[in-house]
């Protein structure tokens, strides 16, 4: 956990408000794991004041780079989008809690949602080039989006494990129906660990699912963030099971999906 | 002047730079530590402790507006058993001054934390929060009304011999009566200012932006009523005063000793830089060796009004 004053290398228009900054910021980079993130300074002076998180997209501790898939939402997102290759930034990281793959995981779903894919690009490629029973799934608001976020574009997702929300490409509808046929076609014989990321609405839809089939899954969730590294306090997301909060920048983002109840968020 | 004296005083209580973490902005301090030596401030102010461990607020407890941060975090806190426990002896062995910042509910949580803390080694002073915002009894109601203020701290006094902090609120119509009862009743130092209570909506939903509905503002946005309060005091009571909200660089914290802090915290601009506070007490280190200021005393309450 440090700050380092990265080196944008490139900041690339994909499309539908999505852009892939890439960064030199080998000191990050070096300590940096899946599912982890960073914490983006975007502006010199106080408009927008706090950082801005986002995760690791991708992680080349060879080159000493990172990079970040972010959508623009607002005013932070919208300055980033205007910064050019060759300007600094501050990065903060690495930060929470990240993605934990078991040694003896045999098998595998990974369910993706919008610009929650930006948290799992990394985790896929690894859970891909494992001798597993591996089932990657993708859902998008539609077919502009889908291209723009540019999941499975490295490693290719099965073009039936992918939704979106008008039925532009792939099946018309929620992608956790598609995991639930899945899940009923093939694993019968294995108990697959789910990893996803996505609006809170899809984590539900995942929290249901796990808890129906009794699976593991490991969910990474968003909050409101000011510190980042747990002194603000501010990132609460209730326990499930008894009393107080979890802090999303410390004790997450990354959490077993029966630790938290997403209602409360 | 190539070696400026950075050591100043708050009432009784000694300090070697004049920069202080703000309660609730750095933990118990020990957070800081990945990033620099904390032993190279002036001071930390702890998270408030309460009688019982508090879960806080619920989410959202943070939401940003223009240069400034509305929070509702609750208090939550480990509780004075924890914090005699687990902390206090890690902050021992830190070579800074702490100040343990104290809330409650009523008059007897306060005086139950103060007890509680009594006889420890390593605590430098109490801060008394009678000013936070976001909880539904005690807090605020202390802070707004000087009697109410008055009779707590009395009470306090009797209670323990640590140096006290007053730490007032700014949403009261006059900043220096409040200030002066809680003098007479036998606080040590005032603390300004707490947050600032605000609100946001969210105009797609027509929902308050946080959960409590209102909250507490903290960052730029709050600086120059802050040091409006601070003057106000000073020029008033010529009270010691720990000074801050909105405070980011070397420069806003002069601006508070200038106008009578004779110290200050630094709170949000931690949430951008976790080395802010160090950063400040360099950056007015070079302000005195530059303009040729023999110590950081020379500049307090120095401000010209001709
Ligand atoms: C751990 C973590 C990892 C993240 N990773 C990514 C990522 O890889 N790519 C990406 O595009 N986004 C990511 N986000 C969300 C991203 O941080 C927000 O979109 C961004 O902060 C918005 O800033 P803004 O100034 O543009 O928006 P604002 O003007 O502040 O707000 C615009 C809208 O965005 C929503 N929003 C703002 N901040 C957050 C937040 N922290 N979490 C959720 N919603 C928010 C608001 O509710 C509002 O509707 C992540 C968030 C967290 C907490
Ligand atoms: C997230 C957060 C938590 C806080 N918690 C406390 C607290 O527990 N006790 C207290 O006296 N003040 C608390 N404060 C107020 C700060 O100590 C400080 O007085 C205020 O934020 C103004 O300074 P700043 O603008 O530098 O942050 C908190 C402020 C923030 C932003
Ligand atoms: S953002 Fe400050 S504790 Fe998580």
């Amino acid at each position: 956990m440090l700050a380092e004053q990265a080196k944008i290398l490139e900041n690339r228009d994909r499309g539908a408000g999505v852009f892939l900054l890439k960064l030199g910021s080998p000191l990050v980079a070096r300590q940096a794991r899946v599912g982890q993130f960073v914490q983006l300074l975007i502006s010199e002076n106080y408009d927008p004041l706090l950082r801005r998180p986002f995760c690791f997209y991708n992680i080349d501790q060879d080159n000493g780079q990172i990079e970040v898939l972010y959508q623009v939402v607002g005013t932070g997102t919208e300055l980033l989008s205007r910064k050019k290759a060759g300007e600094k930034l501050s990065v903060f990281g690495p930060l929470g809690r990240g993605f934990e793959i078991e040694p003896d995981l045999e098998s595998a779903i990974l369910i993706g949602g919008g610009i929650g894919w930006a948290a799992l690009n990394k985790i896929h490629h690894k859970l891909a080039l494992r001798d597993i029973h591996y089932v990657p799934f993708f859902g998008a608001r539609d077919l502009g989006f889908y291209q723009a976020i540019g999941a499975g574009e490295v490693i290719p997702i099965p073009p039936g494990n992918i939704a979106t929300d008008d039925g532009s490409y792939g099946y018309h509808g929620f992608i956790t129906e598609l995991v639930e046929a899945k899940i009923n076609e093939e694993f019968h014989f294995s108990k697959p660990t789910i990893f996803a990321c996505g609006p809170n609405p899809m984590l539900k839809a995942v929290q249901a699912l796990a808890g129906k089939y009794d699976l593991k899954a490991q969910i990474s969730l968003e909050a409101r963030m000011a510190c980042g590294f747990g002194v603000c306090l501010g990132c609460a997301v209730k326990k499930a099971h008894g009393e107080g909060y979890f802090k999303v920048c410390h004790d997450g983002p990354v959490f077993n999906a029966d630790e938290v109840e997403l209602s409360k968020i | 002047m190539n070696n400026p004296d950075l050591s100043t005083g708050l009432g009784p209580i000694e300090l070697k730079n004049p920069v202080l973490t703000a309660s609730g902005t750095a933990g118990y301090g020990l957070e800081l530590r990945p990033f620099f030596d904390i032993a190279e401030l002036g001071g930390i102010v702890t998270k408030a402790v309460t009688p019982e461990p508090r879960v806080g607020n619920p989410p959202p407890r943070l939401w940003e507006t223009s240069c400034g941060l509305l929070n509702s975090i609750g208090l939550e806190n480990v509780g004075l058993a924890a914090f005699l426990k687990d902390i206090l002896p890690l902050l021992q062995k830190i070579n800074t001054r702490v100040i343990v910042n104290v809330a409650g509910r009523t008059e007897d949580e306060y005086l139950e934390v103060v007890r509680g803390l009594n006889g420890n080694e390593g605590i430098a002073g109490l801060e008394i929060n009678i000013s936070c915002p976001n909880v539904k009894q005690g807090g605020i109601a202390f802070g707004t009304d000087p009697v109410m203020a008055a009779a707590l701290i009395k009470k306090v006094r009797a209670a323990t011999d640590y140096p006290l902090i007053a730490k007032l609120p700014p949403n009261v119509t006059d900043i220096v009566i409040i200030a002066e009862r809680v003098m007479e009743a036998g606080a040590d130092v005032v603390s300004l200012i707490n947050t600032l209570k605000g609100l946001a909506v969210d105009v797609n939903t027509r929902k308050p932006c946080l959960a409590t509905i209102t909250g507490g503002l903290s960052g730029p946005a709050i600086k120059p009523v802050a040091l409006r309060m601070v003057h106000e005091v000073y020029q008033a009571l010529k009270i010691p005063i720990l000074g801050g909200g909105g405070i980011m660089t070397a420069d806003d914290a002069l601006e508070f000793i200038i106008c009578g802090a004779g110290a200050v915290s630094v709170g949000t601009a931690i949430f951008r830089d976790p080395k802010a506070p160090l950063n400040i007490a360099q950056g007015i280190k070079s302000y005195l060796a530059k303009n040729n200021i023999g110590g950081i005393r020379n500049l307090i309450g120095s401000i010209d009004l001709s």
